[in-house]
């Protein structure tokens, strides 16, 4: 297995596999040995969800540091690697400081008798023991200053409670030696209320989920550790590039579920990700039950409810259904978001909450019924399957609309050419370059006409001169598309890029072409209705359009996202989009970033 | 304890103000957090001039009278400040009182009674070794360690005993040389007004003090701050040149916090210094979610320090302030207030005199009539997002 130990795992491979982190590990190996060398005190606090590679980010540092010799004169790195458990007060805390320190040195005899020290700790006095432990971390200490790198510090926090942290805190002050580099799931009250030692102590650093290519570049590099060719290859088909792209989605970038996924799906590369998937929360179940076990069970009510439910519920509806007062719930709503459980979204006065990740959800849902989760699957892997499927499913829905269309046609190499032409768009590649894509084609008809349309725009682009763009654009838009639907889009498409400030020839475009056509279809509405609002036009006329949009034959799933887009982008009403649950804002997102979808 | 102030950079002219203010008397010195009053104190302590004896005491952590006497004396020990064996009062009283026991020993409850005794012998045996210099004890969140006397461990009375005794040392003993500096990020006055409403304590003891307020820095220091923090930091600014630096203190009202936190997220995003950077850096801190721009403490110590109604009022207040970019007439103000809910005059006045005491408010006088506005444009703007 390669869901590696963070703590054991060998260097190399720490580093290696350091995707999306890098960044923050250099910011802040940087930050020490500025620290080092002027004297610039350290507190960074990191805030990332569990699995997003906070332990990971921190071994690597520690790996770092501790083998550099301006940090080393400068500093005794105490990195208490999620072991401290049982910091009850500011003197446990010192002996889990002086423990760390020694856990990582080298120097046998110091060892020793930093060991018999914390011996005789144990045998004087409790009144004493404080003002002797912290004579010693000073003594050890000497001219050194001492650098604390803690995993999940609101353990250590909550253990010392109030009294603890502000003995800590007043410590830190008075001798001026103690730096600190910390992680912890989320924000918590005790560094973020007024009347707390620390207080706005720390500066916060927050990771984020892994986007979709640095997905990928994880999965690749597992792949490339593991060295199977099979898996390699296996990813750059567009199966593999779908499968990439769902275990982005239904991970929703978090490296701990990515790696995951990578294991089950090397396992079987065959498969599609429904067997990975369910096998992946099999094994996360006991791994969220753990986390759940240790709630009160007024919080595990809620999280068990809220699972069920599927769509973010109103605070009172939780108190209704759970049969909690609304205090009650609002204290126990705070808590579980204060804990990183539950996220919440403001409607008016009152707020919209669901669970924090999906995975945690459908890992509930699993004990009351596989059907469900397999069905909501099925569902991701159709709409996200990959680019290709896409297109095809997009294409398949044009045909249907049209009369007398032939469902049996193969839309796959229509779909990958369209494919091209996006790709190409949308990291601008050189208008000769994909000439040469375009070029290679062989059929004609829509291919060529592409073509030509390519040619004649190959001159307008960037800066030539805005007569000339007129003039060559009016042709294009009273091109006669009306038997190639995928035509009619790709001059569009062109035509808006090159004339991005010319709303008025689009409007009119618009108004000539799609009014009144039954034979239009929902997505090329909305891309027109997409080109309008980079227009910024009257939004009236926006809404318009929109309306009409709700009026026309579409499936039911896009026409209720296109009605979720209508309230909250034209009728200002954005909270509406949380009464979608996640997975669907989720593709509601995903299909917005298409451009052919809108 | 020696304190490194290669990082302290600035604050001469406060250096000196302070000073000069502790020939004559002690000073309560307030601030919002992260104003760098710490700092300010170890400054002090680092390059005090000959004739001054300096103590520096951090008290949050303190949960009693006697744990702070206890660690006020530990502390003057290991400054080599104070010993037993030559401060000849203190010594007597020491051994008439606990005599034989460890001076730990004022840790248990038996040192409880003799606290206040303890501590009137400790600065006697003080200003005996120190004889013909000022000792300038610095007692840093001295007010907080009050108000959590008061509200977490249920000491009123201790706590108003330790705020009388101190007074008591300040007019017995400050001819010979005492003075004293409380330093808090919660004015002492939320703590003094507390003690009058909930608890009929009708004493002023702090009269005898000068009240100083530590500000933004000024342009001077603020800039050269920035240029400290490039070169530490070592990340490229562009264009290098007095422009773009000025642009960054005013962006932040050259708050040495917001100075400190621009250009540390600079340097965590590995960009560069240059007036796009700045303006977005500042704009992505006032949007944040997730407290990133460290602002929520201006809202919490409002819910958390402030009577409820007076809170009220001053969010209100400061909701709608932080539209107006000017000064505003008191009397707009209480027209905005009195169309809300019934309301005193003299009520909105004490709000806002209170608003500007606590910093949030800067006030002008013009022709006897008051005027206010947000005394920090980068507040006011993340006010107005959030509240506005």
């Amino acid at each position: 297995m390669l869901i590696f130990n963070s703590k054991i795992e060998k260097p190399g491979y720490l580093e290696k596999l350091l995707v999306g982190r890098k960044k923050t590990v250099n910011a802040l190996e940087k930050s020490v040995i500025t620290g080092a060398k002027y004297y610039q005190n350290i507190q960074h606090l990191v805030i990332g969800n569990r699995g997003s590679g906070k332990t990971h980010l921190m071994r690597v540092l520690f790996n770092r540091i501790s083998t550099n010799a301006t940090v080393t004169n400068k500093y005794c790195i105490a990195y208490m690697a999620e072991q401290e458990i049982g910091v009850d007060s500011f003197y446990a805390l010192i002996i889990s400081i002086l423990e760390a320190v020694i856990r990582w040195n080298d120097d046998l005899a110091e060892k020793k008798e930093w060991k018999s020290k914390i011996g005789v700790l144990k045998e004087i006095r409790p009144a004493d023991r404080e003002d002797r432990a912290k004579e010693y971390i000073l003594s050890y200490l000497g001219e050194k200053q001492l650098l604390i790198l803690a995993d999940n510090i609101n353990g250590i926090f909550e253990g010392m409670k109030l009294h603890g942290q502000a003995r800590f805190r007043d410590f830190i002050q008075q001798t001026d030696k103690i730096n600190i580099i910390a992680t912890n799931r989320s924000l918590f009250a005790d560094i973020q209320r007024e009347d707390k030692p620390f207080h706005n102590y720390f500066h916060i650093i927050h990771l984020d989920p892994l986007t979709r290519d640095e997905t990928k570049e994880l999965i690749i590099k597992l792949t490339a550790i593991e060295a199977s060719p099979e898996l390699t290859a296996h990813l750059n088909t567009n199966k593999g590039i779908g499968q990439i792209r769902s275990i982005h989605f239904l991970s929703e970038g978090n490296h701990r579920l990515i790696a995951m996924f990578f294991e089950f799906l090397k396992a079987d590369i065959k498969s599609n990700l429904t067997i990975p998937f369910l096998k992946t929360l099999d094994r996360l179940k006991p791994y969220y039950e753990s986390f759940i076990q240790h709630l009160p069970p007024q919080q595990q009510k809620i999280i068990h409810f809220l699972a069920l439910k599927h769509q973010p519920q109103l605070g009172s509806a939780i108190a209704k259904e759970c049969f909690l007062t609304p205090g009650g719930t609002s204290k126990q709503m705070t808590e579980l978001r204060n804990k990183g459980f539950v996220d919440a979204h403001r409607i008016g006065r009152d707020n919209k909450y669901e669970l924090s990740g999906p995975m945690m959800r459908y890992c509930i849902q699993l004990t009351d019924g596989r059907n469900g989760i397999i069905g909501m699957f099925v569902r991701f892997i159709t709409v996200l399957f990959s680019d290709a499927e896409i297109i095809n499913r997009y294409l398949k829905l044009k045909c249907q609309l049209k009369e007398g269309c032939d469902e049996k046609h193969d839309y796959k190499k229509q779909a990958e050419e369209v494919l091209i032409y996006e790709k190409a768009g949308e990291n601008q590649a050189p208008i000769g370059h994909l000439r040469k894509h375009i070029e290679s084609i062989e059929d004609e008809g829509t291919k060529s006409a592409m073509v030509k349309i390519m040619m004649k725009l190959r001159n307008l682009h960037p800066n030539c001169p805005i007569a000339e763009k007129d003039c060559t654009c009016s042709q294009l838009l009273n091109t006669n598309t009306d038997d190639d639907p995928v035509l009619k889009i790709f001059i569009i498409k062109l035509v808006s890029c090159s004339l991005y400030e010319d709303a008025y020839k689009l409007v009119h475009y618009i108004n000539s072409n799609i009014e009144g056509r039954s034979e239009e279809n929902v997505t090329t509405s909305i891309f027109f209705i997409k080109c309008l609002f980079k227009f910024n036009t009257n939004p009236e006329i926006i809404e318009g359009y929109l309306n009409k949009l709700l009026l026309m034959p579409t499936d039911g799933l896009t026409k209720k996202l296109i009605s979720v887009l209508l309230e909250s982008r034209f009728k200002g009403n954005e909270q509406t989009v949380y009464n979608l649950p996640k997975d669907e804002r989720a593709i509601l997102t995903f299909i917005c970033e298409k451009g052919e979808l809108l | 304890m020696a304190y490194n102030i290669s990082n302290i950079i600035g604050r001469d002219t406060e250096v000196k103000k302070l000073l000069r203010v502790l020939e004559t008397h002690s000073i309560v010195l307030s601030s919002h957090r992260r104003m760098g009053k710490t700092y300010l104190l170890k400054k002090i302590k680092a390059t005090h001039p000959d004739n001054i004896v300096p103590l520096f005491l951090i008290v949050e952590g303190k949960s009693s009278p006697e744990e702070f006497v206890y660690d006020l004396y530990r502390c003057l020990q290991e400054e080599g400040l104070i010993t037993i064996g030559k401060s000849k009062r203190f010594h007597n009283w020491y051994e008439k009182t606990i005599a034989g026991q460890e001076i730990k020993e004022m840790k248990l409850p038996s040192f409880r009674p003799h606290w206040k005794e303890a501590l009137r012998k400790i600065i006697e045996g003080l200003l005996e070794e120190q004889k013909g210099k000022t000792i300038v004890i610095m007692i840093d969140e001295f007010p907080i360690m009050l108000y959590k006397f008061i509200m977490e461990y249920k000491l009123v009375n201790e706590a108003v005993e330790l705020i009388d005794t101190l007074r008591e040392i300040r007019q017995v003993y400050g001819d010979r040389g005492i003075r004293f500096i409380f330093c808090g990020s919660i004015g002492i006055n939320v703590v003094l007004e507390k003690l009058k409403k909930s608890h009929n304590y009708a004493g002023e003891p702090l009269n005898d003090m000068s009240m100083e307020i530590l500000d933004a820095m000024n342009i001077g220091d603020a800039k050269k701050l920035v240029r400290h923090l490039i070169e530490v930091k070592e990340i490229s600014i562009e264009p290098d040149n007095d422009n773009t630096i000025d642009e960054l203190c005013k962006s932040v009202d050259s708050l040495p916090f917001y100075i400190d936190l621009i250009i540390k997220e600079i340097d965590v995003n590995q960009s560069i210094i240059s007036p796009e950077s700045i303006k977005n850096e500042v704009e992505r801190l006032i949007l944040a979610a997730g407290n990133q721009g460290q602002f929520n403490h201006y809202t919490d110590r409002i819910s958390t320090y402030y009577e409820k109604d007076m809170g009220k009022i001053s969010r209100k207040t400061l909701n709608w302030l932080s539209t107006k970019e000017n000064f505003v007439d008191e009397l707009e103000i209480f027209n905005m207030l009195a169309g809300q809910q019934k309301i005193e005059e003299d009520v909105v006045r004490g709000v806002l005199k209170k608003l500007f005491d606590d910093l949030y408010l800067d006030r002008k006088i013009n022709r006897g009539k008051r005027f206010y506005k947000f005394k920090y444009n980068l507040l006011r703007k993340w006010w107005m997002v959030n509240f506005g």
